[in-house]
């Protein structure tokens, strides 16, 4: 039962994200499909909040769309960085930043069991 | 190996990677890419042991996946809803790393991934022992 054009399934879910998460809500992305679903989407948060309550709103989102016969693959991210930062850079304006990730450092030498 | 072992050697394997190469990009994508698809060989796993035969399924294998481990497992209470969400967000991620290229995978997205895996695959091994 799919009766919504791409544009208006857009709409749909962005109500349905605003629904959701409110004032949490920085923006909806869409792209996609790449396989098999009908359009990607990710959810982009102002701040974190607790994994559990963001599965609880996602699957939220993701059903009712369900029901009306879309596959709609739905992901999210916190908004760390400004949409300058994230989206890439042109090869010129590329630096060669060089810093290893802080977080995990330290457990890959309690976690390495060789 | 088997799957549990497989999906925890992963991990383990895929933090070690991560802290010694995760300020390239292409080590964060391949690192998105192998823990969710540790995540989705558990998720066979978990359906084979309900009696499903996933590796004969031929179309839109990995939504069938999530949608299957609902109906077993959510449906009867053993599993919560968010949990099953959370593989399909490791989906994304996945989907996000492996075509996305224009978009940049931060060291953020990988200690996400890990988070969500994490969960998952203690809930994946709860059910397990409940139900073997």
């Amino acid at each position: 039962m799919k009766a919504l054009e791409r544009k208006e399934l857009k709409q749909r879910i962005t109500n349905l994200a605003k629904e959701q998460f409110g004032d949490l809500l920085k923006d909806v992305r869409f792209s996609g499909p790449f396989e098999d679903e009908d359009i990607d989407v990710d959810i982009i948060l102002r701040k974190k909040i607790e994994l559990n309550e963001i599965g609880a709103k996602l699957w939220k989102i993701r059903k009712p769309l369900r029901e009306e016969g879309y596959d709609v693959l739905i992901g999210h991210w916190f908004d760390g960085k400004s949409d300058k930062m994230r989206r890439k850079p042109n090869v010129a304006s590329v630096s060669k930043a060089n810093h290893k990730p802080k977080a995990l450092v330290n457990e890959v030498n309690t976690l390495d069991r060789m | 190996m088997g799957e549990l072992e497989f999906a925890e050697e992963t991990m383990i394997r895929m933090k070690n990677l991560y802290g010694l190469a995760g300020d390239h990009e292409v080590i964060r994508r391949t690192v998105i890419s192998r823990i969710y698809y540790s995540a989705y060989h558990l998720s066979l796993y978990l359906l084979n042991k309900a009696g499903l035969r996933p590796e004969t399924w031929r179309r839109n294998v990995h939504k069938r996946v999530a949608d299957e481990i609902e109906r077993q497992f959510v449906s009867a209470n053993m599993m919560t809803i968010e949990i099953v969400q959370f593989l399909e967000d490791m989906r994304r991620y996945r989907v996000r790393a492996d075509y996305q290229l224009r978009l940049t995978i931060s060291e953020g997205d990988v200690e996400n991934i890990f988070k969500l895996f994490d969960a998952y695959f203690n809930e994946c091994r709860r059910v397990l022992e409940v139900i073997a």
